[in-house]
């Protein structure tokens, strides 16, 4: 639900509330005055009656449908002035209506009268009537109005805050520019994109520190580590023994596995930043041809029979180099995990590329593999980032990777869409 | 061969000049920007190995300078960055070829003499040693002027060991000569023992000596000393 809509709903629930009391209250003061309208009238008649039977007009004469003057003892005590609500047949109307009736008695000259007076007063369902037909236009008046002009001043009051939440949509932590917002004189506004635009720049101030460190921290090793591995080649070459080839081996091993991790979580760190975008659709069918092609000796030396079925010409968006990585990985993959003699069946089509290939099932439940430095068969060689670097490659494509290990086939597939 | 080494870390650079001294090339080494440009405007050198990240200026804008006063002085950049924007950059403002470290020394070997050849030796590039020659321009190797029958990693691998004679190659030296940066995934060392049994075998049947000793736990040699 929109803002504006929440006011306004807001607003008419309250303006339902207020005009329900207000008719309550405008109903009693209506029917009130009315009836002390009645009474003065009633007072007046009786008033007016008395005058003319001081002048000693014939009280018969002054009998009418709304005076009964009554001729009473004249020892009687006077009945003082009251009124009282009656009901009275109104011969207009043809029925009984509601009538303010006042009664008296005054003593002029030697005679005692008995003045009653009537009038006719409205009933209150037609006051009560009048009352909900005349709030319910006005609510109805309300309901227009607010609905016009709340998308008109909603769209006038709420642009610049429209305007901050596009670009906060649109803000790109690696497109690295600051987020920039329209002016604005509504203080909550003004406030929210102060606090926005320091929010914004101090993630830009971190992400490029992080960023810097990361590649600073991969690159630093990278030299003492060429250092290594260069004096462990020169010692190699000095006049050793085959013990302290082996240590200078085992050594040497463990360099090159160091510098190994380093690129691939160098490489993983560049996934996380989105480094890579794609700018050009690719055809994935000649780099996975390519990428055949460059294991082909691999794959005859272990005696593994390569199945493939590839549609030519599959366009992906996806950066050219992380089709290699991709597709590099999962092919060494397919053949480090299989037996001598084991097959493998590549298959790529518009939808999915899918490699399977036979293999000693897996030790660690299928979700793992996925992990930073899960390996399923502790082998010296990998160094457990494949599969992660794999994932990264497909998440940052928006494609979807699955593993399953069925009837002695280990399947991955990527699902483009 | 005179080698100019432009790197700004002293142990790294005394480990490269240490490997090289061995082959009688005349070796200098620089650590800054403007020593090197001295070195540069005062000496013709035939190889130059550029650190891309020196203390005082951007690797990129010696290289630059290296093209406008020495057009014919191949540059082998290393660099720490892996970046391919790097690489990229690096070989369009004029280097001949881009090594990341950490590197293996017998492959920055393989690399500088593979540009000497190709600068200096012009179109004849022919490797002899004793009964077998090598062509790295038609990619024919013949032992006792018979043809070989070798495939490009075979011949490849001759070429790297024939580059690199008597000195010990770590079969992790030579998986990354053969399969490049894809070794991370496919080091398997049973494919260099495989490519080196048939480069041997096929040498052999050919009349040649069986130069490619193994050594033990560690990787393989070529041995010019045998009898």
């Amino acid at each position: 639900m929109k803002l504006v809509q929440k006011f306004a709903l807001w607003y008419l629930g309250i303006t339902t509330v207020v005009l329900l009391a207000g008719g309550v209250l405008v109903f009693r003061s209506v029917v009130q005055e009315n009836d002390e309208e009645e009474v003065r009238r009633v007072r007046g008649i009786i008033e007016d009656t008395v005058e003319a039977l001081r002048k000693n007009t014939p009280a018969d004469s002054l009998n009418s449908k709304f005076v009964t003057i009554r001729e009473v003892s004249f020892d009687r005590p006077i009945v003082p002035l009251h009124t009282r609500d009656t009901l009275g047949y109104h011969s207009a109307f043809q029925g009984t209506e509601r009538q303010i009736q006042g009664t008296a008695s005054y003593r002029i000259g030697n005679k005692h009268y008995l003045i009653s007076a009537r009038s006719f007063a409205p009933e209150p369902e037609e006051t009560i009537r009048g009352v909900i037909r005349s709030l319910s236009w006005i609510f109805l008046a309300l309901l227009l109005i607010v609905a016009v002009t709340s998308v008109i001043v909603s769209r006038k009051i709420l642009s610049p805050f429209n305007a901050s939440l596009r670009a906060m949509q649109s803000f790109n932590l690696k497109q690295k520019k600051p987020l920039v917002l329209p002016a604005t004189k509504t203080r909550e506004f003004v406030e929210l994109n102060d606090f926005l635009t320091s929010m914004t720049n101090k993630a830009l101030r971190d992400y490029r520190a992080l960023k810097e460190f990361s590649e600073n921290a991969s690159h630093e090793l990278q030299t003492p580590l060429a250092i290594i591995r260069g004096k462990l080649e020169l010692l190699l070459e000095s006049d050793i023994t085959d013990e302290q080839a082996k240590l200078i081996m085992s050594a040497h091993e463990s360099v090159e596995r160091l510098s190994r991790t380093n690129n691939a979580l160098a490489l993983l760190t560049k996934l996380e930043n989105r480094e890579y975008q794609s700018v050009e659709p690719l055809d994935l069918s000649a780099k996975l041809e390519n990428a055949i092609e460059s294991v082909g000796e691999l794959l005859e030396m272990k005696g593994l029979l390569l199945d493939r079925a590839i549609q030519p010409s599959v366009l992906v968006n996806l950066h050219a180099d992380l089709a290699d990585i991709l597709l590099m990985n999962l092919l060494s993959n397919s053949i480090r995990h299989n037996f001598s003699g084991g097959k493998i069946a590549v298959a790529l089509n518009s939808k999915m590329l899918e490699i399977r290939n036979t293999g000693p099932a897996p030790e660690v439940p299928a979700e793992q593999l996925f992990e930073r430095f899960r390996k399923s068969n502790q082998s010296g060689e990998s160094i457990g980032l494949g599969l992660a670097i794999v994932k990264r490659v497909c998440e940052v494509s928006h494609y979807e990777i699955s593993y399953t290990f069925e009837d002695g086939w280990h399947i991955l597939r990527v699902l483009f869409s | 061969m005179k080698v100019l080494i432009i790197e700004d870390n002293h142990e790294l650079a005394e480990t490269v000049l240490d490997f090289l001294k061995r082959e009688a090339y005349v070796c200098e080494h620089v650590d800054s920007f403007a020593s090197a440009q001295d070195k540069i405007v005062s000496f013709p050198y035939d190889c130059i190995v550029l650190d891309i990240m020196l203390p005082d200026g951007n690797g990129l804008n010696l290289l630059r300078f290296i093209r406008e006063n020495r057009k014919d002085t191949s540059v082998l950049i290393i660099s720490a960055k892996n970046a391919l924007d790097d690489k990229v950059a690096g070989l369009e403002s004029g280097a001949d070829d881009y090594l990341t470290k950490p590197f293996h020394l017998p492959e920055l070997h393989a690399r500088l003499k593979a540009l000497y050849r190709r600068k200096r030796l012009g179109g004849d590039e022919v490797i002899e040693f004793n009964e077998i020659s090598v062509n790295t321009s038609t990619l024919d190797a013949r032992v006792h002027g018979e043809p070989l029958d070798l495939t490009r990693k075979e011949f490849d691998l001759l070429v790297y060991l024939l580059t690199n004679k008597n000195r010990v190659l770590t079969r992790q030296s030579i998986a990354a000569h053969l399969w490049g940066d894809y070794t991370d995934n496919l080091a398997n060392f049973d494919f260099v023992y495989q490519h080196i049994k048939n480069l041997r075998k096929k040498i052999g049947q050919a009349g040649g000596k069986d130069y490619v000793g193994t050594v033990y736990g560690v990787g393989y040699k070529f041995n010019t000393r045998i009898e």
